[in-house]
């Protein structure tokens, strides 16, 4: 920017008269807008309520049984100081420029946690000669290794975008589910400048969509070529997906 | 079961927990700022009626998703700036007054007039808000966008900066000339 400012200004006193201006203007939105944004927001809530109705009831009997907390809090407890006791080692390991590169493949969620073939002893492959070569791994870090992919650490956020966006072309809830309560960003584009909404209406994904809509997906979100989800239901016929962005405020 | 003095950051946890009221608190709180900042921006009252829809949409919708470290201000006002900017770009709405029909133009009207002022008192009002209205409509885009952000967000040089993707010091240049330039034109009805 080339602007250069003026020289002193009076500033505060445009301010204040622009606020009595504008107190004297009635112009107001018109109350349709009101009540549209009201109704929507309700139904929202109802959705949302409707969707935690399980989790509502599982901590009630949680409630009742009071001995349950200390040792679910133990377990976790256990789990993450083992976890950060770990995962330096791996991540240490796995930089190390002697160390066998990690073949398996990246995954995003704690389920998918690969198998670790145990080695035997007469798997004289070069990779295991060279590991040989090296101090033995301790089993913590062998085991480390395994559960690596799953720690969040790891994995790049983009990753988790795009987890979220195969979740929802396939419809799998489940771990929509899981990414979304991480805090992935439910909007995040691919290459094409699609989200997982747009995904997921591609692929007629219906209970996909009601998941991400009731997190917050932007129903009027477009891509690269300016294509919404609701065009892609329409064209695509799939005209339950259609009335429900439409609810969701898709135009 | 709201609480006027409520903190906007509490009033979208409430919400975000299922409470309505607090979300129709909120709405009442920000109302009209947003209304102003959008209407003045795209000089176009039913355009500034679908975009404000549209931002307290997404508001209700990213309700569970907003986590209170930035104001809850800023983040409004980004989302307000965000769709303004994405309706002017694309020009996806094109509603004039002209096509409102007979029942909104009589709203219209009697909004304008005021409930309870006098034809004269009106009138002034009417005359004062033109007058703003067609001096903000003759800054320069981003100079209005950004006096709007501050005097109706209550924003500080460094959110509108963030807001506008613009440097501090161009916004700190675009606030001085907007208000100058403001200063001069209004300087009649002053």
């Amino acid at each position: 920017m080339t602007e250069v400012p003026p020289q002193q200004d009076p500033l505060e006193d445009i301010d204040e008269y622009y606020r009595r201006l504008s107190a004297l203007d009635p112009s107001r939105p018109s109350g349709w807008v009101h009540r549209a944004v009201l109704d929507s927001a309700a139904r929202l809530a109802r959705e949302r309520a409707a969707k935690i109705v399980p989790v509502k009831t599982q901590s009630r009997r949680t409630a009742n049984w009071p001995w349950w907390r200390p040792a679910i809090f133990g377990t976790l407890a256990a789990a993450t100081l083992a976890g950060i006791l770990i995962a330096p080692r791996y991540l240490l390991e796995r930089t190390s420029p002697m160390t066998t590169p990690l073949e398996a493949p990246v995954s995003h969620t704690v389920a998918a946690v690969p198998p670790v073939a145990p080695a035997t002893t007469t798997d004289l492959s070069p990779k295991t000669k060279s590991a040989d070569q090296q101090p033995p791994a301790p089993l913590a870090a062998q085991s480390a290794r395994a559960a690596a992919p799953a720690l969040s650490v790891v994995a790049p956020i983009e990753d988790f975008a795009e987890a979220l966006r195969r979740a929802a072309a396939k419809g799998d809830t489940q771990e929509l589910r899981a990414l979304l309560d991480r805090h992935v960003d439910i909007d995040a584009r691919d290459a094409s400048g699609r989200t997982a909404l747009m995904l997921a209406t591609l692929q007629g994904q219906a209970s996909a969509i009601d998941q991400l809509l009731a997190f917050g997906a932007d129903p009027n979100a477009a891509d690269a070529r300016g294509t919404t989800s609701l065009q892609a239901a329409v064209s695509g016929d799939h005209e339950a997906i259609a009335v429900k962005l439409r609810r969701a405020g898709a135009r | 079961m709201t609480d006027a003095g409520e903190s906007d950051e509490a009033l979208m946890g409430r919400y975000a927990r299922g409470d309505v009221a607090a979300f129709d608190v909120l709405y009442r709180r920000h109302e009209m700022r947003i209304w102003r900042y959008l209407e003045r921006n795209v000089d176009n009252r039913a355009t500034a009626d679908e975009l404000m829809q549209e931002v307290w949409f997404a508001v209700a919708r990213k309700a569970t998703r907003y986590e209170p470290s930035a104001r809850f201000t800023t983040w409004l006002f980004t989302i307000a700036h965000n769709r303004m900017i994405d309706s002017i770009r694309t020009r996806r709405i094109q509603v004039s007054l002209e096509i409102i029909g007979h029942e909104d133009a009589a709203l219209l009207e009697q909004l304008t007039a005021g409930p309870s002022a006098s034809p004269l008192a009106a009138a002034v009002a009417r005359d004062q808000a033109t007058a703003l209205s067609q001096a903000l409509e003759q800054l320069p885009g981003e100079q209005r966008q950004a006096f709007l952000l501050q005097v109706e967000g209550d924003l500080s040089v460094e959110e509108i900066a963030a807001i506008t993707d613009s440097s501090f010091e161009t916004t700190k240049s675009r606030l001085r000339y907007a208000r100058s330039k403001l200063r001069k034109l209004l300087q009649e009805y002053a």
